[in-house]
């Protein structure tokens, strides 16, 4: 429960931090820093609990009632990409940094793409041939490295938080 | 027990994704609005909050006094409607010329009523152009009002909710605007591109235009007010097979650095989809 407490106290100041904060960060478009998605990422990695995807949800309604797209594409994208971080991690490879990378690489790439597909599907106008270079290459690298940044401090704050359940 | 987990990890996440899915098909049938002004209402004083603590962080003029603010609003609303006056006297003269044989020609009105209105954030995706302001229906905003600042159009109003609204910038793939270039009288239609530069289409080939011409709203379909200054061609390109000549074309606002917008609250769009779908008579 304490889990879902500080998503709903977290994501939604989250969520307007990379409303109004990072676009300020952007250098004219040139990079994007999801921290929504990087978040939700690295606490799926970190505490692969049943309440930890219901942040996915969270963060996605967040995303959604601050964006232009329809309700319900942030939230689908960010679960199925914090699916991924969840399967990924376990007892013994969680903290291992090849595991944390091709997380935070695998999530983004999942987010961005059922992002764009939902996008679509739903009567925007979408460039698939700009997808690659005008977000894929301009996010991933910051996600990565945000995510390096963010695990440690989510790691001390899953282990206060909760006790560690021991998988037999 | 780990493979139960994650097993129910799973059926959780597909849960989830179904109910993505199913708020995606209610938000596109338009039965969410509510739902989406509710939590706007909820946050809206929060992200006001942060954004008046983010913004002087990055803003790094010194700190006028209030009186100097509200003089500068008060002459960037008047800057605003003099501009908007000296297009809507260079097109008086065009018209003039073309209208001067015909009687009882109402010259439209062009001087508009605005609303200040601050920017309190954007578009939490990279794959859209989207603002958000400080005031919704309550402020007397309402959807499809066009967005200005005291350089040109900034976008039309997308969403409003109680206590925000949301502007779809005129550089957006989804835009598509009617515009004129000043000196030619050319018509055509201006495009917004994910690269989120515009591209003006569909001028005639013998049309001519050139780098610096400046593009205005033409009024045509009835979306947004006639002569409002759009942007700057920065380039054409006319080949002699092609059926029309394009340009591209440069906002004159600075829309990565907007801070303060004016909500044109006068001017209603007019609805064309009545006309369009008038029955063809069977003797036609």
């Amino acid at each position: 429960m304490r889990n879902i407490i500080i998503a709903l106290l977290l994501l939604p100041l989250l969520a307007i931090l990379q409303s109004t904060l990072l676009p300020y960060f952007s250098w004219h478009s040139k990079i994007k820093l999801d921290l929504v998605l990087v978040i939700v990422l690295s606490w799926n990695l970190v505490y692969p609990n049943r309440e930890s995807i219901l942040w996915a949800l969270i963060g996605g309604l967040m995303m959604d009632s601050l964006s232009g797209s329809h309700m319900g594409t942030s939230v689908t994208a960010l679960v199925t990409a914090s699916l991924i971080a969840n399967l990924g991690s376990s007892r013994v490879w969680s903290s291992h940094i090849i595991l944390r990378i091709s997380v935070a690489i695998a999530g983004s790439i999942i987010y961005y793409l059922v992002y764009f597909l939902l996008l679509a599907t739903t009567g925007w106008r979408t460039d698939w041939t700009n997808l690659p270079i005008d977000n894929l290459l301009r996010s991933i690298p910051i996600n990565v490295l945000l995510m390096m940044l963010i695990l440690p401090p989510a790691r001390w704050l899953a282990l206060r938080i909760t006790r560690q359940d021991v998988d037999i | 027990m780990y493979q139960n987990k994650l097993q129910r990890n799973v059926i959780l996440s597909a849960t989830i994704i179904g109910i993505g899915i199913l708020l995606l098909s209610l938000s596109y049938r338009g039965s969410l609005n509510q739902f989406k002004g509710l939590i706007s209402t909820m946050i809206t004083p929060l992200q006001v909050h942060i954004y008046s603590i983010v913004e002087p962080l990055f803003t790094y003029e010194q700190r006028a006094p209030e009186e100097l603010v509200n003089l500068n609003a008060t002459l960037t609303t008047e800057n605003a409607i003099l501009r908007s006056e000296n297009i809507r006297l260079n097109e008086t003269i065009y018209e003039r010329d073309m209208l001067a044989a015909l009687l009882n020609y109402t010259q439209l009105d062009n001087v508009h009523t605005y609303l200040t209105a601050n920017v309190i954030g954007k578009d939490t995706s990279s794959f859209l152009q989207y603002i958000i302001i400080n005031i919704g229906t309550t402020g007397g905003v309402q959807r499809d009002m066009p967005v200005v600042t005291h350089a040109g159009l900034v976008g039309i109003i997308n969403e409003a909710t109680p206590r925000a609204s949301k502007v779809l910038l005129l550089n957006s793939d989804q835009m598509a605007i009617n515009v004129k270039v000043q000196n030619s009288r050319a018509h055509g239609v201006l495009f917004g591109q994910a690269s989120k530069d515009m591209r003006l289409r569909y001028i005639l080939l013998d049309a001519t235009i050139k780098s610096g011409d400046l593009v205005v709203t033409s009024g045509l379909g009835g979306s947004l007010p006639a002569n409002i200054l759009v942007g700057e061609i920065a380039s054409v390109r006319s080949r002699a097979y092609d059926v029309f000549q394009e340009a591209e074309v440069l906002p004159l606002v600075d829309l990565d650095g907007i801070e303060i917008v004016m909500i044109i609250t006068d001017f209603t769009p007019t609805d064309l989809n009545p006309l369009l779908s008038t029955p063809i008579p069977d003797d036609l």
